[in-house]
């Protein structure tokens, strides 16, 4: 009877609202801030780990973003967007931090996680690389135009919610936006090319 | 991949785009690390101190995992407390643990098992984290506050009792040490780290002595390290004969160790007072033709009467200028006298010297020159001494005062040069020697037509007085320049 009960607490705590459960959070409930970061840890880390290009340091800032929720959770005003938001601009500000505290830009070297594909071994390669070359590019964009394009391309985020993370006009994301992409288009249209040229001699020699 | 064939690579938008997204999409972010769960939760129950568990199986499938809050009670207040008490605060009575308040987790915790890669959830394993940039001075006065409060708590007690708080006190750091050694791997780690520094610390003196002895060892190796073989003659040779050197000049002469002067002389007039004290006569080598006398001769104007001279070598004896009489230089006597001795000269010798000796000389010895003994040749090498040269030509610069043209005859147009038209500059190099003349005459660049020959004419006849170095009239080199020019 008592787990029938827990679990219909545990669902109320499911549909509840980010701010409904950060207000439990900061009362010292575990469960409703296990729920929160549940929601939230992936895009966070996700979205560290791309600006970053490093597990440890995305792992710092995720971690240090969740524990900033719960020690100052009155900077997060409610009114003005949603968490989700709140906690990218979070992971931002600190990932700048380290930037500036570190005073080098990210560098595209390690790529030792990317994600490997099993659809044979050739397609592999070719992806794998295709990766490296997608970090690489994106490592070397300026830090406005990649955060912009980090959130727009792999966060899904609309316009008015990147403005709300980065503090800029809409105005300003969508041209930080259009640019980036045009700098990738330029640097990753050789390496498209050298592996369409590369599947075709492929398939030639079949 | 036969999209990208347009011109146009870059389209705004559209089909364009598709190849982009498409690579994009390839990058994939890597999972989110176990270690952040476990971290995340570690700084939530150090920041409520609720009991907070999980594991990452658990959190994937079912993100419910409850909190445990066990309260106790006090028997004699019926107060509830939390779980850290193990006294009631208000009378000091064991709290009891209440029964019904411990909750069952609604979902089970799987156990973490050693492949899930990190510590079972009740150890704390807490990462570093820095949750504020603290400069160090906020930090430090922190620390100093928080000393300050301490020390202010704990005085009364040390006052009270001071031999029992100090029992006390050093107890709880032991217990402190021993506590913070107790854990895992603190002692070996104090240990080693004591090791590293002594071992560091003795190196560094090994080395530095060892450096001290390597330079010790060089030191004597070069005083003992043989050179050269000198081979020393048993003879010296014998110095040619020369002038006398005087050991003056600026530099240190090289040579042959000059030998002492010898020789002197003497004489008198055989009166009976002593020689009186006067200027020695200039040195000459020669025989005077008249010996000295103290008594000054009567003015004459008769040129074969010559002044009376000592035969010495003149540069033993510089020229006395002053208006003195004759007379031995080591008197005392100021009374005119020629002294003692015989065959004229000065003082108790013999023959036309001055002084004691026997000679024409100066001094004790015999014959000439001055000293004891007889003669010596007086040195020969090792006066040149380094001293100035003031026979050498000195450029301009190296003059104390420069050569002053009195008068600078202009040279004639030749008239040659008059009907070629032939107009230049002759620039020659001179030396105005030290004796007035215009010598060693060069052209330094010619004219045609006789012109040069015209400019060497007027250069001769250039009247000057002659540069001064140290108070002597010196030879300098000079550059002349003649301009030819017809108006």
């Amino acid at each position: 009877m008592r787990a029938a009960k827990d679990e219909t607490v545990g669902r109320d705590l499911i549909n509840m609202t980010d701010e409904q459960l950060l207000g439990k959070a900061i009362g010292g409930d575990g469960s409703a801030f296990q729920v929160l970061y549940q929601r939230h840890r992936e895009p966070v880390f996700r979205f560290a780990f791309r600006l970053l290009l490093s597990v440890e340091l995305a792992e710092d800032v995720a971690h240090d973003c969740f524990l900033g929720l719960i020690e100052q959770p009155q900077l997060f005003d409610a009114t003005r967007g949603e968490l989700r938001t709140y906690l990218y601009g979070a992971a931002r500000n600190l990932a700048n931090k380290h930037f500036r505290r570190n005073t080098r830009n990210v560098s595209a070297a390690g790529l030792d996680n990317a994600p490997a594909a099993n659809a044979g071994p050739l397609h592999g390669l070719i992806t794998d690389e295709r990766a490296r070359a997608v970090q690489a590019a994106i490592a070397e964009l300026p830090s406005l135009q990649r955060e912009a394009l980090i959130l727009f391309e792999y966060e899904q985020l609309s316009m008015e919610q990147i403005a709300a993370v980065v503090g800029a006009d809409l105005s300003a994301v969508k041209s930080r936006l259009h640019r980036a992409r045009q700098n990738l288009k330029r640097s990753l249209m050789p390496v498209l090319l050298s592996q369409a040229e590369q599947t075709q001699m492929e398939e030639a020699s079949r | 991949m036969t999209f990208i064939e347009s011109d146009n690579l870059f389209p705004a938008d559209g089909a364009g785009d598709q190849w982009l997204g498409a690579m994009l999409a390839s990058w994939e972010a890597p999972p989110v690390p176990d270690g952040l769960d476990q971290r995340v939760f570690a700084s939530f129950r150090q920041r409520f101190s609720s009991e907070v568990t999980l594991s990452s199986g658990a959190l994937a499938q079912s993100p419910m995992v409850f909190e445990v809050n066990q309260m106790k009670t006090c028997e004699s207040c019926h107060e509830e407390f939390s779980d850290q008490f193990a006294f009631c605060p208000l009378d000091g009575a064991p709290l009891i643990a209440l029964a019904g308040s411990v909750e069952e987790p609604a979902f089970l915790i799987t156990e973490v098992t050693a492949e899930s890669g990190f510590a079972a959830p009740g150890s704390d394993i807490y990462h570093l984290t820095l949750l504020d940039d603290a400069g160090l001075v906020s930090r430090l006065s922190a620390e100093l506050r928080s000393a300050g409060q301490e020390a202010q708590l704990t005085w009364p007690e040390l006052r009270r009792n001071p031999k029992d708080f100090v029992r006390r006190s050093l107890a709880a750091y032991g217990g402190v040490i021993r506590r913070g050694l107790g854990n895992p791997n603190v002692a070996f780690a104090t240990l080693t780290a004591f090791a590293v520094i002594i071992g560091l610390a003795l190196a560094l003196v090994l080395f530095d002595r060892h450096r001290a002895n390597q330079a010790a060892m060089l030191a004597q190796k070069e005083e003992l390290e043989l050179t050269e073989m000198l081979n020393i003659p048993d003879v010296q040779p014998t110095p040619d004969e020369g002038v006398a050197g005087r050991a003056k000049g600026n530099g240190g002469g090289e040579g042959a160790k000059q030998e002492k002067a010898g020789g002197g002389g003497g004489g008198g007039r055989n009166e009976l007072t002593p020689a009186s004290v006067g200027k020695l006569p200039p040195a000459a080598n020669a025989d005077p033709l008249m010996a000295p006398n103290p008594k000054p001769p009567p003015p004459t104007s008769d040129p074969l009467i010559v002044p009376p001279n000592n035969n010495a070598d003149p540069t033993l004896f510089p020229p006395d200028r002053s208006s003195t009489n004759f007379g031995d230089p080591n008197s005392k006597t100021t009374a005119t006298s020629s002294g003692p001795g015989s065959n004229g000269g000065i003082g108790t010798g013999d023959r036309a010297g001055v002084g004691p000796g026997s000679g024409n000389g100066v001094g004790p010895g015999n014959d000439r020159n001055t000293g004891g003994g007889d003669p010596a040749g007086s040195g020969g090498p090792g006066g040149p001494g380094g001293g100035v040269d003031y026979n050498k030509i000195f450029k301009l610069s190296e003059v104390t005062q420069r050569a002053r043209v009195l008068s600078k005859p202009q040279p004639e147009y030749t008239e040659a040069a008059r009907l070629n038209q032939t107009i230049g500059t002759v620039r020659l190099s001179v030396v105005f020697s030290s004796n007035g003349q215009v010598t060693s005459i060069r052209a330094l660049n010619q004219l045609p037509n006789g012109l040069t020959e015209k400019a060497i004419n007027a250069a001769r006849r250039i009247q000057f007085t002659p540069a001064i170095k140290d108070g002597r009239p010196v030879s300098t080199y000079m550059v002349i320049e003649y301009n030819f020019n017809i108006y």
